[in-house]
């Protein structure tokens, strides 16, 4: 008969040591019987591993508490107090039990069930022994020499928010995992397994040694099972219609365009089934994107847990799973990942649709950013590449040339405005308001990253000094920057929660100094509402601010800003003029109906498709 | 014996170490399509297929045989355990899919079972293996094979005290699905709200129909 490997370092003079360290620091003095049925127990958790847990339990509990599950030190505090022998801070949980915990029968291991075992052992039950006690030694004891089974423990977070279902779930996995064990013993102990593997020596000697080798048995060895169950457990409903896929719930654009997307969805197909699924962070700034009726799932510590391509496998496992008719990504890095890696053949079971926005750019000004990691190895087989402006469809155009298949599939979305227009603009009330300044005033609001340019913000302030420059923002993906040369006509704000906030009819205009950009979301509801702007001349921001609409600023340096401003500032009657073209404008393009016209004509190609 | 794109060496070794077997040859380049050849030249009730640089236990073929025969579902049996050998040499234990706790499930992440199954050769007729295609990413055919029979309501179960040996080696199809990334074919299966395996094609016709599958007690 083949043995389970022993315990490494488990010698009588390696238990003497530990027993003398509890003595010295507790005072407990440990029996032979007692140290052993504790060192049984661990080895049930980890062989190789046990006498180091053991010392851990009984010496270093802080640690010891995190690792292992064949004691629980939270379930046994319980236990004890419950029984009438609290623990007190001043023992580790495993030396109480030791002491305390044996003689009143408490079990510490969660998944063991005593009624369940007696009935599997009726002899136990006859002799009055104590169910736990014959299962830890009678399992140490016939396990001894063999490896047992890998398992990849249950994480901590999983047991902690176990729902009901899931405990059920855990409980019958350690069952069924025992009686694995059971198998390796009724397999790889007998006797003829050991007349096999040395036939199998003489036909071919490089089988070589296998006792030496790990034993697996599907599923208790692959961690990837515990997680797909952790993620099914969390999805309301097993199939949905369509999957929007989001890597965080924040205050951004493409978090503003996610909300947009879905209510169109919802909108579009009422009676289709939506899931909105949280891929890539546990942040949630915003909890009420999402409209009501609508499923939401936040998967994201599931992946960040796993991470690399057992995060792409899972997901691909998941959307396989669901079985959607599509499947839109808004940033969602892993969602891309998966795409980019799986997408061709997920494409023939499910629409898969992207958004892109714009570059971002490296401190050396090159563009980078899912535009040009993603869209040329993945546009062939997306049903939808979605941008929000038509520049950046016109640059994607250019830069790939794609057929005119993909081109046709490669199509924008204004993303609307959510406040309704004002039947007054805010150019025309705050000109009615001027007699109350006694100095002009222009807002800027933005992150303060390099993106945005808030230093250029401070040098046209400078030259400014006529001027007041009221501002709001924080640091998101950069440093703060210094204060040191902040003029005096310049005050910053924390960011803004509602337009409410702002003073926009106690002011001159709007300042936009972004030095790349899609089109961003606040210049559209600031469009909407009609507010005269000053605003970078880049990218998809041109095809909202031009000169008849706004003050485009194209030669990025802070006196073509200021000659703007002042341009602006002097003339009410201008600033209400070109603040109604572009309310106008946004209430043509950048409006709702528009765009659930568009996103149903991209549907409606799945149909022609 | 099938000799599948073999080259001259290994059709002379087998002429010469196995003069009494028939030898055919093919030009599939794909390990399922061989097999379905081997299937349809073949004539008994039962097959079993045995891959060339792998080993069975000595008993698996009268073990086999007996096992199903005692099976009252249409069944195919595999090595209790399987030694992987060469690299990374592992013991695997074969699932019993009408154990108690068994999890469909977990065939929508990986396998339960290899190929080198013992089964009725009309299972083999009715589901034939899927080609690999490698270049389009999907293979894994004895993954898909378990799925499609899995579904079907065909059980899977290991034949006690037999053993395989396999060879881990680089360039084989198995390697080749890995070093690739191919994924299995879409199957019924992989769906969340797959119901559970179809019914056994044996016992559908079973006049008592009193008859239930444990597999779908997981299902879903």
């Amino acid at each position: 008969m083949r043995r389970f490997r022993a315990a490494r370092g488990a010698t009588p003079a390696s238990l003497r040591r530990i027993r003398n360290r509890v003595k010295a620091r507790f005072g407990y003095r440990l029996s032979r019987e007692q140290l052993a049925l504790g060192l049984a127990l661990f080895e049930l958790a980890d062989k190789a591993d046990a006498l180091r847990l053991l010392r851990e339990g009984l010496l270093d509990p802080p640690s010891f508490e995190e690792e292992y599950w064949f004691f629980s030190p939270s379930r046994y505090r319980s236990q004890a107090s419950n029984a009438g022998i609290p623990v007190s801070s001043q023992i580790p949980p495993l030396l109480h039990w030791l002491i305390y915990g044996i003689e009143a029968r408490l079990v510490p291991y969660q998944a063991f069930d005593e009624t369940y075992y007696l009935a599997r052992h009726p002899s136990v039950r006859q002799s009055g022994q104590w169910a736990f006690a014959h299962f830890v030694a009678v399992s140490s004891a016939r396990t001894d020499g063999l490896r047992a089974p890998r398992k990849t423990p249950i994480p901590d977070a999983y047991r902690r928010n176990a729902t009901r279902d899931s405990a059920e779930f855990y409980l019958a996995r350690e069952r069924d995992y025992e009686a694995s064990r059971d198998r390796v013993l009724n397999i790889i102990g007998r006797d003829e397994f050991k007349t096999i593997v040395e036939e199998f020596q003489d036909s071919d000697p490089s089988v070589g040694n296998i006792f030496a080798s790990d034993v697996d048995m599907a599923p208790f060895h692959d961690d990837l099972h515990l997680h797909e169950h952790q993620a099914r457990q969390r999805l309301p409903r097993k199939s949905y219609d369509t999957i929007v896929c989001v890597p965080w719930i924040r205050m951004g654009g493409a978090d503003l365009v996610a909300s947009v997307l879905t209510k169109s969805l919802a909108r579009l197909r009422p009676d289709e089934r939506l899931l909105f699924l949280q891929i890539d962070s546990p942040i949630v700034e915003w909890p009420d994107i999402v409209p009501s009726g609508v499923d939401v799932a936040d998967l994201s510590d599931i992946f960040m847990s796993i991470g690399g391509h057992a995060a792409e496998r899972l997901l691909l496992a998941i959307f396989r799973g669901l079985a959607p008719r599509r499947i839109l990504n808004v940033n969602s890095r892993l969602c891309w990942s998966v795409f980019d890696r799986f997408g061709e053949r997920l494409a023939r079971e499910t629409g898969l649709y992207s958004y892109l926005f714009c570059w971002d750019r490296t401190p050396e000004g090159t563009r980078a950013g899912y535009p040009s990691t993603y869209f040329p190895s993945t546009a062939p087989f997306l049903a939808g590449a979605i941008t929000d402006t038509f520049y950046l469809r016109d640059e994607l155009t250019h830069m790939y040339r794609p057929p005119p298949a993909v081109r046709r599939r490669l199509v924008t979305l204004r993303t609307p405005a959510r406040m309704a227009p004002r039947a007054i603009t805010v150019a025309e009330e705050a000109a009615g308001r001027l007699g109350a300044r006694r100095r002009p005033r222009v807002l800027w609001a933005g992150r303060l990253d390099r993106q945005k340019r808030f230093d250029l913000v401070e040098q046209i302030a400078a030259l400014m000094p006529d001027v007041d420059f009221e501002c709001w923002g924080a640091p998101v993906l950069d440093a703060p920057a210094s204060t040191a040369n902040r003029p005096a006509n310049l005050v910053l704000h924390k960011p803004f929660a509602k337009y409410e906030e702002l003073p926009l009819l106690d002011c001159d205009g709007w300042l936009y100094t972004s030095a790349w950009d899609g089109m961003p979301t606040i210049l559209v509801e600031l469009a909407n509402m009609g507010t005269p702007i000053v605003a970078s001349a880049v990218e998809g921001v041109c095809e909202l601010i031009a000169h008849d609409t706004g003050w485009p600023v194209a030669a990025w340096e802070a006196g073509a800003y200021v000659a703007a401003l002042r341009d602006m500032i002097a003339s009410p009657q201008e600033r209400v003029r070109r603040a109604r073209n572009l309310q106008f404008l946004a209430t043509r393009e950048y409006c709702t109906h528009k765009y659930d016209k568009d996103l149903a004509a991209l549907l409606a190609m799945e149909e022609s498709a | 014996m099938i000799l599948d794109r073999g080259d001259e060496l290994t059709g002379a070794v087998l002429r010469e170490s196995a003069p009494d077997y028939q030898l055919i040859r093919s030009d599939h380049g794909d390990p399922g399509l061989a097999r379905n050849e081997a299937v349809r030249a073949a004539s008994g009730t039962f097959v079993t297929f045995l891959d060339g640089d792998d080993l069975w236990s000595g008993n698996w073929l009268v073990n086999g045989y007996e096992f199903l025969r005692g099976c009252r579902r249409t069944t195919v049996g595999h090595s209790e355990c399987s030694i992987f050998f060469g690299s990374e040499p592992t013991i695997w234990l074969h699932a019993d899919s009408e154990a108690e706790g068994f999890d469909p499930a977990y065939l929508r992440l990986d396998n339960y079972w290899d190929a080198m199954g013992f089964g009725e050769r009309r299972v083999y007729l009715e589901f034939p293996f899927e080609a690999n295609d490698l270049a389009a990413g999907y293979g894994h055919e004895d993954w898909l094979w378990s799925c499609v029979t899995l579904d079907a309501g065909v059980s899977h179960r290991p034949v006690p005290g037999t053993v395989h040996a396999k060879r881990r080696r680089p360039g084989s199809q198995s390697a080749k699905c890995a070093d690739s990334d191919v994924i299995i074919r879409p199957n019924p299966l992989l769906k969340y709200a797959w119901p559970g395996p179809r019914g056994d094609p044996a016992l559908a016709a079973d006049a008592d129909g009193t008859r239930q599958h444990q597999v779908s007690k997981n299902a879903g």
